[in-house]
């Protein structure tokens, strides 16, 4: 290896020897070798002599002229212009916006999360903890204190036990209890007979049927602005396509292009 | 010829002044693609791309040797066309033969007036030397065509290829010494001094 080494360096310099492209320091030092040396010589000369033999190869001359038309620039610059160009720009443009897209997600990565974790399995534990400090009702139809029914879930359906549960917007941890103590005891039957009589819903909103009049007594004031059945906007989902998206236009195009690249030349 | 004036007036949109540059450069232009690519055919195509390449690419010559700037579009063109080549190799007019020597005049292409190649008259040692040019790899046979056949010292060599000074010095030694290896299995047709050298070293 070391010797292999030895004899490339040693064909370097005494090819660049020749043509003198060696430096004053190291082609003295290679002087006094090649007198002493003559093996060395002997390799100097060869490579001389295929030195000389290669300038003698004939300049050959152009079989014709190489000038230039505006016909073949135009034509040259035209056919290169339209897809190329597109497909390029493309690519390019939507591999930036992915990096972009990549770096706003990283830095808004909790603001992102945050409706996803909402509407995921966390729930349940968010609605655990809110029973235990904020447990009113989501909506009330009746009057205070004679019963009533209560909306539950975002559908606005009522009670899943199937029995209306009476609103006490003053003690909340008892509106949980309520459904189960409630069967127990026949003698709330009567008051539950003694509810208003049902009305006639037809101008009612046909998902809650809440009367239009009795809308204002929506009690929940936790999250005031927000509608009941308003879906939050999965915006994870939404940009995770556009990702795709992207990512398919930067990858496409550049390999369309790089083929096509390929093929005209 | 006041190579910047015409490159300037090329910038600003004269092709006269671009087609003086090519009518200068265009015999070594085409000479380094012929050594290059070892074929009339493809160092003529190889050179036309490059001064369309040099022109359109003018506006990226940022000064210093023009003769390098543009012997590196040359050599990039040869480049190209060897890989296109490559991948789509091309059929030779020229048959071949049961032991796989092509035939040199097939008589449907004979004919009376001369071509450029028949204009061209080569001696046998020359085909022997471009021969031994053309086995080698792309990268030592574009250096010992700049140095050896072109007459380029090493720093624009360097410049040529885009490869530091110890590069050229190194591919250039081994090309040397490929060549004249290969050389020696044309020994009948080498000058005397050659075939003494060569007996003496057996």
């Amino acid at each position: 290896m070391n010797n292999e080494r030895r004899r490339i360096k040693e064909l370097n310099n005494l090819s660049a020897y020749l043509d003198k492209e060696l430096n004053k320091k190291e082609a003295e030092k290679l002087e006094t070798r090649l007198e002493k040396d003559p093996v060395l010589r002997e390799k100097l000369e060869n490579l001389k002599r295929t030195k000389i033999l290669l300038s003698r190869l004939d300049r050959v001359q152009a079989p014709r002229n190489y000038t230039l038309t505006p016909d073949m620039v135009k034509v040259r610059g035209q056919k290169k212009q339209p897809l190329f160009t597109t497909l390029r720009l493309a690519s390019t443009f939507a591999a930036i916006l992915l990096v972009a897209l990549f770096g706003v997600q990283f830095v808004l990565q909790g603001g992102i999360q945050t409706p996803r974790m909402q509407s995921d399995a966390p729930m349940l534990e968010a609605a655990k903890v809110e029973g235990e400090e904020t447990p009113e009702p989501l909506i009330f139809w009746a009057e205070p204190g004679t019963g009533g029914a209560v909306a539950e879930g975002y559908g606005g359906g009522g009670s899943e036990s199937g029995i209306e549960k009476p609103y006490i917007p003053e003690e909340p941890a008892e509106a949980e209890e309520a459904p189960v103590e409630e069967p127990a005891e026949p003698e709330q039957q009567p008051e539950l007979e003694s509810l208003p009589p049902v009305r006639d819903f037809e101008d009612s909103s046909p998902i809650l049927g809440i009367n239009p009049e009795e809308s204002g007594k929506i009690l929940d004031r936790s999250q005031p602005d927000v509608e009941e059945d308003e879906v939050p906007l999965d915006w994870s989902n939404i940009i995770r396509w556009i990702q795709i998206t992207l990512a398919v236009i930067a990858v496409g195009g550049g390999l369309t292009f790089l083929l096509l690249r390929r093929k005209a030349r | 010829m006041d190579e910047q004036l015409l490159i300037q007036d090329t910038l600003e949109g004269n092709l006269n002044a671009f087609n003086q540059l090519v009518l200068h450069y265009q015999n070594m232009a085409y000479n380094v693609a012929y050594r290059i690519m070892g074929e009339h055919g493809a160092a003529d195509d190889a050179a036309q791309e490059a001064f369309i390449s040099a022109y359109e690419k003018l506006d990226q010559y940022r000064g210093g040797s023009f003769k390098a700037w543009l012997l590196r579009i040359v050599t990039n063109a040869c480049y190209d066309e060897l890989r296109r080549r490559q991948r789509k190799p091309v059929t030779p007019l020229k048959p071949e033969l049961d032991d796989g020597e092509t035939l040199e005049n097939p008589y449907w292409i004979e004919d009376d007036a001369p071509s450029p190649e028949d204009e061209y008259q080569e001696s046998e040692l020359q085909k022997a030397i471009q021969k031994c040019i053309n086995a080698l790899d792309d990268k030592f046979r574009t250096v010992i065509v700049l140095v050896d056949v072109e007459g380029l010292d090493y720093e624009t060599a360097s410049e040529v290829i885009s490869r530091p000074l110890g590069t050229v010095k190194s591919r250039l030694a081994r090309a040397r010494e490929r060549v004249q290896e290969c050389l020696q299995g044309f020994w009948e047709l080498l000058p005397d001094i050659f075939r003494l050298n060569d007996e003496d070293n057996q």
